[in-house]
């Protein structure tokens, strides 16, 4: 694979949430990139920090999230130095969003095709409301909706079609990057799964780069071309899917395949992880995943793991990498 | 849409009918009737008494009268008013009610826009001393006694700097000075003066919801800047007009006279509106689409204005078609302070004199212009709300 510049570039990022009882650690370190036309998909529990991860990118944080270390490159530029106006022109038209809430991200006091509209004129991609309407309607097919519906109400649409409505909004500008967050979470999982296939499928044919966020690895496995397993604000694993399924390295993304038992038919015990991911207020020391892991030392919870290369494109952060065990037994 | 407006119009004819009932209800049940000032005078014998008893049927049985109450309500026959004998009450209320509704009219709406857009601007610089300082003066404003506030309006601004007059409707010598063919006394000129104004009004707004709706498509910025644009025409036209014209004084005069209750009612009702919008604009403000909305790309201003405020307004419009009983009920007392020969001051008067049939017709009509203002306002938000324009 030739190495070209990544169209997604996130170094060392360290975000933090102010509040009144102190540091949130949201996101401690963060550090992957996205190749123009590929997927990735994040992956962890929720409270792990991918929705903070996913804001970060479009620099849509709330007031009280501080950015305290890293960069995020898009297409060659910093968005965390970027200038307000600069930024403006940037989101949507660079990296747009499908958000967790999707069912409720159109207003409702205005008709779905206007609300495309709106993102069209503001980027300058429509000249008249004629050319409008014609883009609004060929965007509406991709996502398999009829057009006539574009002058509906968002009240009017099922929760799938709202969805369609939300990722044809996501295409509107053409955007290099696509984040998905969530996308699909609140659907029924037939539904879910149609929608899954046909957005992979879009973002194939328009050669986008997609970040697909779910807790389910499941989902994640199903589009994703690279995976990184995110644990309390860090990143565990990344590796292409295959990797990750094959040669699973941390202990928590075992554990995560555990917990979800359908992959690839194989036959895995059905014990969930005990316990929950750590209030990230008060992050555990060392190796934040070590009050939960089974294989913690006591380098484990003095020492933090290094994000290592391990061969390929394959990096993992743990002490004590699970094929060593798998040797054991 | 045409079903829930036929639906609001069939709830409204049946509160009306409830109320009307509940004014029969309240006239019977009152001790006596009005032959009773008879009884007070020895010089009518009581066989008149029962005669005048008998004329105008308060003989008959309960129903029968509930009945002719109601008969002569629909067609309009609200009998002959007392105090100012022999002029039939309708006519009064036809002199009366138009200058109550304009005065509340302008004032609820001057009222409402105050208080929306500084909601607005709340909503988005928290802290600070523009929040507390409009938060302090508008809640202070909003406690006070409001008789004592409007005297204190009139003494400082009417009685010591002579900015505007002191009260009631117009100034007689001015009105003496400009002749209107075949019109003597100043009344007369009155209300044909405030006739045109009133025309000129709802002419305008006309032009202004259909210059509105053919500009709807525009994109938001344009849209604005057009609105305003024409707005500021249609209004320079009018006024223009008016200016040129022999009565144009006149109704200067008769505008002039409007302002001072105007800032008053203004002053002490906006910071409801005000904290209502801040409140609802901070609750929308964590929906969903707003998140959306910037993501777009949609700079602070539009986020605001298009998408927040625009939703925001639903509640907060809610609030003051709930709040309308208590702005007309208020404007007896603001009617009285500033001797605004509206309603209110009619229904004062009437209720002081006895003068019965001006009371009930007084009372019919406020009861009738709350629900006209009930369905107004439920057309409106119709409007704004796509939610219950197509369900
Ligand atoms: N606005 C905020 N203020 C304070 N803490 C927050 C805020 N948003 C998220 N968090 C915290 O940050 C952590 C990561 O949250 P999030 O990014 O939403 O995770 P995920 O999307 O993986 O569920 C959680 O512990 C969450 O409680
Ligand atoms: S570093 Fe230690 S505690 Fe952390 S995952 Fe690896 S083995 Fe478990
Ligand atoms: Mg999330």
């Amino acid at each position: 694979m030739s190495k070209e510049t990544p169209i997604l570039a996130v170094e060392n990022l360290v975000m933090h949430y102010t509040t009144r009882k102190g540091d949130v650690s949201a996101i401690d370190g963060v550090t992957f990139s996205l190749e123009k036309g590929h997927s990735l998909g994040l992956v962890g529990e929720s409270g792990c920090g991918k929705t903070s991860i996913a804001f970060s990118l479009m620099r849509l944080l709330p007031d009280n999230a501080k950015i305290k270390q890293g960069s995020i490159f898009i297409d060659g530029e910093d968005i965390i130095t970027m200038s307000y106006d600069q930024l403006l022109k940037f989101r949507w038209r660079k990296i747009a969003m499908v958000f967790q809430a999707a069912m409720n991200a159109l207003n409702p006091v205005y008709t779905v095709g206007d609300q495309i509209v709106e993102a069209l004129d503001l980027h300058d991609m429509i000249k008249n409301k004629a050319e409008a309407e014609e883009r609004v309607a060929e965007l509406f097919e991709l996502v398999g909706l009829d057009p006539a519906l574009m002058h509906r109400y968002p009240h009017e649409f099922s929760g799938g079609m709202r969805q369609r409505a939300v990722i044809a909004m996501a295409l509107s500008c053409e955007p290099d990057i696509i984040i998905a967050d969530e996308p699909t979470t609140a659907l029924d999982v037939i539904v879910q799964d149609r929608i899954l296939r046909e957005m992979k499928k879009i973002q194939q044919k328009l050669g986008m780069s997609m970040i697909y966020i779910s807790h389910d690895i499941a989902v994640i496995a199903e589009v994703s071309d690279h995976i990184g397993v995110m644990y309390a604000g860090r990143m565990a694993e990344l590796a292409s899917g295959v990797d990750i399924f094959e040669r699973p390295l941390h202990p928590y993304t075992y554990a995560l395949m555990r917990a979800f038992p359908s992959i690839k038919g194989e036959k895995h015990d059905l014990t969930t992880l005990p316990g929950e991911p750590p209030d990230l207020l008060y992050p555990p020391t060392g190796c934040r995943f070590h009050p939960r892991c089974p294989f913690a030392t006591d380098i484990c919870k003095e020492k933090q793991p290094p994000f290592e290369n391990v061969g390929g494109e394959h990096y993992v952060a743990c002490w004590h990498p699970m094929e060593v065990h798998n040797d054991h037994h | 849409m045409g079903k829930y407006i036929l639906q609001r119009l069939g709830q409204i004819l049946v509160t009306l009918f409830v109320f009307q009932t509940l004014l029969f209800v309240i006239l019977t049940a009152m001790p006596g009737d009005v032959t009773n000032r008879m009884l007070t005078n020895p010089d009518i014998p009581p066989e008149v008494r029962e005669r005048t008893r008998q004329a105008l049927g308060l003989d008959d049985p309960v129903l029968v009268q509930y009945g002719r109450w109601f008969q002569n309500f629909i067609t309009g026959n609200l009998g002959v008013s007392y105090s100012e004998y022999p002029t039939p009450v309708i006519e009064i209320l036809e002199e009366r009610i138009p200058r109550t509704m304009v005065l509340f009219l302008a004032a609820t709406i001057v009222q409402f826009v105050v208080g929306f857009s500084m909601g607005r601007a709340l909503a988005w610089q928290r802290g600070g001393f523009f929040e507390y300082g409009s938060t302090i003066v508008g809640v202070t404003l909003y406690t006070v006694f409001t008789p004592w506030f409007a005297l204190m309006m009139i003494f400082i601004f009417g009685a010591r700097l002579h900015w505007l007059p002191l009260g009631k409707f117009l100034t007689p010598i001015l009105w003496r000075k400009v002749d209107i063919p075949g019109m003597s006394d100043s009344l007369t000129k009155a209300n044909y003066v405030f006739t045109r104004m009133l025309w000129t009004a709802t002419a305008a707004f006309v032009i202004w919801l259909i210059m509105a709706y053919f500009t709807r498509n525009l994109s938001h910025t344009k849209r604005n800047r057009t609105r305003l644009i024409a707005t500021v025409i249609i209004l320079a036209v009018s006024i223009g007009g008016w200016a040129m014209v022999d009565i144009g004084p006149l109704a200067w005069d008769i505008t002039k006279h409007m302002i001072l209750p105007i800032v008053t009612l203004t002053l002490v009702g906006f910071a409801g509106t005000m904290l209502m919008t801040r409140q609802t604009m901070l609750e929308t403000l964590r929906e969903d689409y707003i998140q959306t909305a910037r993501a777009k790309g949609l700079p602070e201003k539009l986020v605001r204005d298009k998408h927040a405020a625009r939703n925001a307004l639903l509640p907060v419009f809610t609030g003051l078609i709930i709040s309308l009983p208590s702005v007309i009920s208020g404007g007896i007392i603001t009617e009285t302070v500033f001797s605004w020969p509206g309603m209110g001051l009619t229904l004062l008067n009437a209720t002081t004199q006895e003068d019965i049939p001006l009371v009930m017709g007084t009372l019919s009509f406020i009861g009738v212009l709350s629900l006209l203002a009930h369905l107004v306002a439920d057309i409106t938000y119709a409007f704004l709300d796509p939610r219950i324009r197509y369900s």
